[in-house]
């Protein structure tokens, strides 16, 4: 598990300082992107019993594979990094054909070490979610970390695979909810469209 | 820009407590909701119809069932029809026929079959005793009475008739008991012994299989009574102004468990007459509409287990010394051994095949056969679901 992550945090500093010299973005360029695919729960973990449940289906998170869609928009502050902010509705049915929504809204900031035709941004965002499963409901934080590798065929228009980490922790205020403090994980597998000046 | 900044911040985090209180109404964590989700069985149950010998019949969305321990087979006896379904049933085994109820376009209509599907027909007497005619069939029991509501013969409208059917001649609905006047007053619930919804009418009797039942009554402002009977008398339940959950009684002492968790007592009525049942302990709990309440003694002790409205809950054992009406009430959720797998599901039908060994029948979730050999700590097995005996 390691070694293909430094491999991979190696590349993205080696591509970094390769393209470092030659940025694409100007302060003040702009992304639009439409992003849809599939998110894939990973895990629940809970804080009362310390107990971990990875992967779907029943006895596991409860979920399946489910899908999400998003727009989001950012602005650069430096050649290399951009601020903004993106809005999603994912959803997953659970093993009992009920259906999970996640509403998340977020700041995000990413860094892109590798620009122009080919384009590596790297992206963390925080917010808020509103999720729901039958009888519950709540605002929520949410956190979340994608990498994403852009191919920009012309000057504008780009298409992206990109992959990541969602985090969603649930905390109940309601003393008996409070035993059922969990924090999720999701693994979302999405192509987007970009729109680059 | 900065007091922006703080604008936003302020409304999200006014959102995010808004909303976060909106779970307060959950049954549980949402996760842990997700989590324990169980995936659901094609069967839809509705009811436990009851045992022939080594035969099963139960009622799902989509008709009346039989399955054949022997042969390990289930045969269609009762397909619904499209706006026909079958909302009741009962098992005649002295006839071998099954009795259910339909909707009849708007109104509920009475079928008579052999066990085996054949010779269906409709029952059409418009006599039942005590009432003028243009009586209402409002349900058909477990146990194969009927609640007729009507006006009886001496003019008191809203008046509700607990009848057999006598084949006759004449055919009619014969009359076991008579709750007559209660007006503005309708149906709220007809509470049965769980798990023995199939029992005759009479005074509890584990031995000649006789149960009574209870009979809730609602007017449109929210105001209930509550009958007691046993096939022979009603007596009024008083001081109980809440919609009940279930029941449970021994022969000796009847308790009483409303919607809204609370636990009561009194001895079980011996005439017709009112009694006012004895608060005993808000469960902190809420119940559904005829909930799932077992009972079991043991060492001095009834156990009451059921099924309440929390649903990441298995099992909800309430406990205290036989034949008291008094504090202390003793609570405790039960997740393992005969209730391991009663977490996330909803119990619409029970049927005892022996003291202690159930037959669960759930909504969505499938058939399960549970033994419960000490309500208390949960020591017991849960075979299925659709993994069952006779």
């Amino acid at each position: 598990m390691k070694k293909p992550l430094t491999a991979i945090l190696t590349l993205l500093v080696l591509s970094s300082a390769l393209f470092a010299a030659a940025p694409h973005y100007d302060k003040g360029s702009q992304l639009f992107s439409f992003k849809v695919g599939t998110t894939l729960p990973t895990f629940t973990y809970f804080f009362g019993s310390k107990d971990l449940k990875g992967g779907l289906g029943e006895g596991k998170t409860g979920m399946q594979v489910g899908g999400y869609g998003g727009i989001s928009y950012q602005v650069f502050n430096t050649p290399y990094t951009a601020i903004g902010g993106e809005i999603g509705y994912n959803f997953n049915f659970a093993v009992d054909k009920e259906l999970f929504t996640a509403v998340p809204f977020y700041a995000k900031y990413s860094y892109l070490p590798l620009q122009g035709k080919w384009e590596i941004p790297i992206s963390t965002g925080l917010g808020f979610a509103y999720i729901k499963y039958k009888d519950a409901q709540l605002m929520t934080l949410y956190t979340n970390l994608e990498v994403g590798v852009t191919w920009y065929p012309g000057e504008h228009w780009g298409v992206a695979l990109n992959t990541g980490l969602w985090l969603i922790p649930e905390f109940n205020y309601n003393d008996a909810l409070k035993k059922d403090n969990a924090l999720a994980g999701f693994v979302p597998i999405t192509v987007s469209v970009t729109y680059r000046q | 820009m900065k007091r922006t900044l703080t604008c936003i911040l302020t409304i999200t985090t006014l959102l995010t407590l808004l909303f976060t209180s909106c779970n307060a109404d959950a049954s549980a964590g949402l996760f842990k909701q997700l989590a324990d989700a169980k995936k659901p069985v094609e069967i839809r149950y509705r009811q436990i119809i009851g045992k022939d010998g080594t035969d099963l019949y139960f009622l799902t969305n989509d008709g009346i069932y039989n399955y054949k321990t022997d042969g390990n087979t289930t045969t269609t006896v009762r397909e619904n029809k499209k706006g026909h379904p079958v909302y009741e049933a009962y098992l005649d085994t002295t006839n071998d026929l099954i009795i259910y109820l339909i909707n009849g376009g708007g109104n509920a209509e009475i079928h008579q079959m052999k066990t085996d599907g054949s010779g269906d027909i409709k029952l059409t007497t418009t006599v039942a005793e005590d009432l003028d005619a243009g009586w209402k069939m409002k349900q058909l029991l477990a146990n194969g009475l009927f609640v007729i509501k009507g006006t009886d013969t001496v003019g008191q409208t809203d008046s509700f008739l607990v009848a057999e059917y006598q084949n006759g001649p004449p055919a009619e609905y014969d009359k076991k008991v008579l709750l007559d006047d209660l007006p503005g007053y309708d149906r709220d619930a007809v509470l049965q012994m769980s798990g023995r919804q199939h029992w005759g009418i009479g005074g509890f009797n584990d031995t000649t299989f006789n149960a009574p039942m209870i009979l809730s009554f609602v007017t449109s402002g929210g105001s209930y009574e509550h009958y007691y009977t046993d096939g022979a008398f009603f007596h009024q339940l008083t001081s109980l102004d809440k919609s009940l959950a279930g029941f449970w009684t021994n022969g000796t002492s009847l308790y009483l468990i409303t919607k809204d968790g609370n636990l009561y007592g009194s001895v079980v009525p011996a005439g017709p007459g009112s009694t006012a049942p004895t608060p005993m302990k808000d469960l902190s709990r809420q119940f559904p509409s005829n909930a799932f309440v077992y009972g079991m003694s043991s060492g001095g002790t009834t156990h009451l287990i059921t099924k309440t409205k929390t649903a990441n809950e298995a099992l909800f054992v309430v406990s205290f010394a036989d034949d008291t009406i008094t504090t202390p009430v003793n609570t405790k959720v039960i997740s393992t051994g005969y209730a391991s797998q009663m977490s996330n599901v909803n119990i619409v039908s029970a049927f005892e095949k022996s003291a202690g060994n159930l037959l669960i029948a759930t909504e969505k979730n499938g058939m399960f056969d549970i033994t419960i050999t000490d309500a208390a700590t949960g020591e017991g097995s849960s075979a299925g679901p659709e993994d069952y005996t006779l």
